[in-house]
């Protein structure tokens, strides 16, 4: 049911497009012919309000209707032969998929409690002895026996490690973090500063900090063990910081050129949305992102293998190149030039042409929809829609904006104005410059818009000031708005030209 | 229903569930295949997998902990062996794991228990598990997949009749496989098998245990009915012996593809870069618009690509202005393209025709599609012994001819095919060239003097007499692709409700009249021209059906005749032919 209702829906909207208007512009719910796409939308904005679903659809039709029809203009891709035929089957889902992870997890967390309770105890053991170590010898010793509790020297006749009988010459020693024990010749020493990073208490200043630690080798194995595996979580070779940042450079440049090419072909199309310039301000700033990302990727490419020559870190460099260049080529490279500045001029032409045929015919049909007296009050809000089509069109394209990239104006400043509607105005040309610094040409545009009714308000505004004037004949109080409106105008003519010839 | 689409999504799902940042692929063999047939390198490469290591190879010996490592490995003890050394190990930062198929509690504990370094972020099922060749066919790359029972006269006696066994590898392989497509397009089917074949019932059997053990796996939304129709090639053995002359099937039959590749390699005075030419549908737009085509439209499209090339290459020369040179930088991509698509296909296009000429195939096509869509015996008989006498002819050509023959006429009461043996004899074939006729024959004596399908038989024949007559009277459109696979016949059958119970039994439930989703599998494999007919059938069948082909493998004349020598192996065929001319 909503499909068939779709389609119908489909089929009006894109006979408007075409101009093919013989089929009228059908009330997809009463099923009343309108004469004009801009009567039927109000009409269905009046009548049908609570279908609001349904006129979304219909925007968003309108949209895809659109698209469709630059996207045929703008290609000039090859064809092969006949177009290849599509199946006809519906989109699929993915295909069904199992989760081990759960079981694998638990499998492991099991084994490595195993595994890490010795290493675990023996930090806590470190941290402990570390903390409030007395540098008096034999108060150490006694610190270091109360946190862990030594062997009984009698019992180990031999060195566990080296086999070698202790005698006078040859002591025993004990292992501070077990408490084993082992010849001199068999103890290591774990510096107190090494032991003070295991504990991630580096910036602690220590007063033993040029001291060591006596510990046996299975102790020391154990954490290093555990270092190593945290180095290499860290590690971070030169390649990664290069791809970091190409890989940024290739986030900002996508951006761009999706930008880019919504401007080009509004462009192309004449429409007045967005000004040339700014295009081609974008366009040099995405030649200059290519030209970043190619140096980068070079690099990488130039970039020495580690001292054992592996043959798989060459081959890594050499995909990130390729990888990059394929990018570039297939992306970058093959955006669209824009018109020239005499091009540009005949597009617009052209487009106001469109633009005034289309207005004559609406008029000739809303006229002959008057003369029998049809629906008469759709007609008197008719007339600005009409004057103002570029408005609509430009208003559809800011719906098409992702939102989400949450661009916020920064620097606010402060104007001595005393007029709130001057000040607003102000205000809106400041971001507006801000905004096309930051290439967010949706968002100028929009900023634009607002301008624009700012000033047709303000306009209001001082039409009435000046009536009031000449009515009372008071002509003293009048010229000192007159100047402000001057300049306000000059300002309006530097900055923003383009939006005043809509 | 798209295999090729299951495939990719998975991997593409893989590539992009381990984040940003460099990646490394680690596959086996299998997997390599069926990742590189559905993506192209440049694609993966824009997925930040910029790295693809064999497991089984253990070659790289470097440490690279700033790479994420998704490993797609296929359920092995192998590769569970492997991956728990590599996790012990390991080189790369952190691991994705996926399995292309249903993989054992006991092999996810002994992984778990490898991974002390906490390396490992994911392990999941990705039924990714079989070769995607076109959107609708599949293959799972084994040959052979069955061999002679040994003693088989002893077992006729019993129930078995089939002299044919599965190798059990190959057997648990394709079971794999079939359930890897059932997954991957959600589909819990209905299932259906050539009831005279022991290979066919078995692996029917195999896949419902699995269905039934994995229930929970299979509990999709339930949509429209699907049936799996296990067939046996030995149901038409015809088929893979014909000479083709559509694009995609042409080129399998003179110059084999294997993973969309071919090997120009041998043809004398060809450009380096084309000795290896790849044949992709996803990435080939000529290849996808043309791979249906026959020869003589091929010929044509090829003229219209270089006089468009030429076109082209014409403009780009006359590089004058800036403007031209801009042009030229931007449409540069699309140029060199093009110019390798011109180049690869004129290659390719140019070595099937020299083919072509070389074994005289127009004559010997015409003869084989007569065989095979005609009933003239003696007049057949009679322009064979012409053909095979005639010197100009191949070996291959002359003996796959008579093979036909053989098949065809098997039980036709005049028979000679003793007397075209001896033809081929005189021509100078060897004993081991010519008891592959023989072998042929005993591999398509697919109990057919049973009961069962001799019933059917009767009857189909007059239906296929009918229908012979009323082509005669259209008259051929083209004499060289007048041949309808089997295949075609009896899906027909399947989605109009009508195939015998009796030929084609139901394993467990019985599906509705009406199905939408159908899943075929040739055990001993598929054909191009097999591919051809179902992609006819999805495109515009009278019903809306979506049917997806497979197979052990895709066979052309060359690698069919290969299987059949190695599933026969150890047949007393000479007993079997003195059988047909005893039967004379």
């Amino acid at each position: 049911m909503y499909e068939s209702r779709k389609n119908g829906l489909y089929k009006d909207r894109m006979a408007e497009e075409d101009k093919a208007v013989m089929e009228g512009f059908l009330c997809p719910i009463c099923k009343a012919d309108l004469g004009t796409p801009d009567q039927l939308v109000t009409h269905f904005q009046n009548e049908h309000s609570e279908d609001q679903d349904l006129l979304k659809s219909f925007k968003d039709l309108l949209g895809i209707a659109k698209k469709k029809i630059l996207k045929e203009d703008g290609s000039g891709s090859l064809t092969f032969g006949k177009p290849r035929e599509l199946f006809q089957w519906e989109p699929q889902e993915i295909g069904a998929s199992t989760s081990h992870l759960k079981s694998f997890e638990e499998a492991r967390s099991a084994r490595l409690q195993r595994l890490f309770v010795p290493t675990n105890q023996l930090i806590i053991r470190l941290d402990k002895l570390l903390d409030n170590m007395p540098s008096d010898p034999i108060k150490k010793k006694a610190h270091e026996q109360n946190i862990v509790p030594w062997l009984d020297g009698d019992a180990v006749p031999r060195c566990p490690n080296c086999t070698r009988s202790f005698h006078v010459a040859r002591r025993q020693h004990h292992c501070r973090l077990c408490g084993s024990i082992m010849c001199d010749d068999c103890s290591l020493f774990l510096p107190i500063s090494t032991a003070m990073k295991m504990l991630d208490k580096a910036s602690e200043v220590r007063k033993h900090s040029e001291m060591t630690l006596r510990v046996c080798s299975h102790c020391l194995s154990l954490l290093g063990g555990r270092e190593r595996m945290k180095e290499s979580r860290k590690c971070k070779p030169i390649i990664c910081q290069l791809y970091e940042k190409l890989v940024e450079c290739r986030e900002q440049a996508d951006e761009h050129a999706a930008m880019y090419i919504k401007m080009s072909n509004s462009l192309s199309e004449g429409e007045t949305v967005y000004s040339l310039n700014d295009a081609q301000a974008l366009r040099m700033t995405i030649v200059k992102l290519a030209e970043s990302i190619d140096v980068i990727s070079g690099k990488i490419l130039n970039l020495d293998g580690p001292p054992e020559g592996g043959s798989a870190s060459v081959r890594l460099q050499k995909s990130v190149r390729m990888a990059t260049t394929a990018y570039l080529r297939t992306q970058l490279l093959r955006l669209p030039s824009l018109l020239s500045e005499s091009d540009y001029k005949y597009a617009q032409f052209r487009r106001r042409q469109q633009i005034q045929a289309k207005i004559q015919e609406e008029k000739t049909r809303e006229s002959k929809l008057k003369s029998p007296g049809v629906r008469p009050d759709f007609n008197s809000p008719q007339h600005n829609r009409v004057a103002a089509p570029t408005n609509s069109s430009s208003s559809n394209d800011i719906q098409d904006v992702s939102v989400g990239q949450g661009w916020v104006p920064e620097k606010k400043k402060f104007f001595d104005v005393d007029d709130p509607l001057l000040l607003q105005m102000n205000i809106l040309r400041n971001y507006i410059q801000e905004a096309r610094a930051a290439h967010k040409y949706d968002e100028v545009v929009s900023l634009e818009a607002n301008l624009q009714e700012l000033k047709d308000e303000y306009w209001k505004q001082q039409q009435e000031i000046d009536d009031l004037a000449s009515k009372e004949e008071s002509y003293t109080s009048g010229s000192d708005t007159t100047t402000t409106l001057e300049s306000t105008e000059k300002d309006e003519g530097s900055q923003s030209n383009h939006s005043d010839n809509v | 229903m798209n295999v090729i689409f299951a495939v990719k999504s998975y991997i593409t799902k893989m590539a992009e569930e381990s984040g940003p940042g460099m990646k490394v692929l680690l596959m086996d063999k299998q997997t390599t295949s069926i990742v590189s047939i559905v993506y192209s390198q440049s694609e993966i490469l824009q997925k930040e997998v910029f790295l693809f290591e064999r497991i089984e190879s253990g070659a790289n010996l470097e440490t690279m902990k700033h790479l994420k490592c998704i490993a797609f490995l296929r359920p092995t003890k192998d590769n569970v062996a492997l991956l728990s050394k590599e996790l012990r190990n390991p080189k790369y930062g952190v691991y994705y794991i996926y399995f292309s198929n249903i993989i054992s509690k006991a092999d996810i504990k002994v992984l778990a228990e490898s991974d002390e370094l906490e390396v490992v972020r994911e392990v999941q099922e990705f039924y990714g598990d079989y070769l995607a060749v076109s959107p609708h066919l599949f293959s799972l790359n084994l040959a052979p997949c069955a061999e002679f029972r040994f003693g088989a006269a002893n077992l006729r006696a019993s129930n078995h009749s089939d002299p044919l066994a599965w190798l059990p590898d190959q057997l648990t392989r394709s079971v794999q496989g079939i359930v890897a497509v059932l997954l991957s397009l959600k589909k819990n089917p209905f299932i259906r098998y050539q009831g005279s074949s022991d290979l066919a019932k078995k692996l029917a059997e195999k896949v419902r245990e699995v269905l039934s053990k994995e229930e929970s796996l299979f509990n999709f939304r339930q949509q429209e009915a699907s049936v799996l129709l296990i067939l046996d090639r030995r149901d038409d053995p015809i088929t893979p012996l014909l000479n083709q002359w559509t694009y995609q099937a042409m080129v399998h039959e003179l110059l084999t593809i294997s993973h969309n590749r071919v090997s120009l390699a041998h043809v004398p005075g060809i450009a380096k870069e084309l000795h290896d030419v790849v044949l992709s549908s996803e990435h080939d737009e000529f290849y996808a618009a043309n791979l249906w085509r026959n020869y003589g439209e091929i010929g044509q499209t090829v003229k219209a690509l270089m006089d468009e090339f030429q076109r082209r290459a014409q403009s780009q020369q006359k590089v004058e202005s800036i403007a031209d040179m801009k042009q030229f930088v931007e449409n540069y991509p699309q140029f060199k393209k093009m110019s390798g698509t011109v180049s690869k296909h004129v290659a390719v296009i140019g070595e099937l025709s020299s083919l072509v000429t070389k074994r005289n195939l127009l004559e010997v096509s015409e003869m084989e599609q007569e065989l095979a869509c005609q009933d003239q015996h003696s007049a057949q008989l009679q322009r064979i012994r012409q053909i095979i006498t005639n010197g100009k002819l191949r070996d291959e050509e002359a003996c796959k001819l008579v093979m036909l023959y053989a098949l065809r006429y098997r039980q036709h009461q005049n028979n000679d095919i003793t007397g075209l043996v001896d033809a081929l004899k005189k021509r100078g074939l060897s004993e081991t060239k010519t008891s592959m006729i023989h072998h042929v024959l005993e591999y398509g004596n697919l109990k057919d003097n049973n009961s069962v399908r001799g019933e059917l038989v009767s009857q189909e024949a007059v239906v296929k007499i009918t229908k012979r007559l009323f082509k005669d009277l259209k008259g051929v459109e083209n004499v060289y692709t007048q041949h309808v696979p089997l295949v075609k016949e009896t899906l027909e059958d399947l989605i109009k409700g009508r195939l015998k119970e009796s030929a084609f039994p139901m394993l467990g439930k019985s599906p509705p009249k009406r199905v939408q989703d159908i899943i075929v599998f040739i055990v001993g494999g598929v054909t191009y021209e097999e591919s051809l007919a179902v992609h006819q059938m999805n495109q515009d069948s009278p019903f809306p059906v979506r049917i997806v082909l497979g197979g052990t493998t895709v066979h052309n004349s060359q690698s069919f005749i290969q299987e059949v020598m190695e599933s026969t192996r150890g047949m007393n065929v000479t007993s079997s032919s003195l059988r047909t001319n005893r039967m004379r």
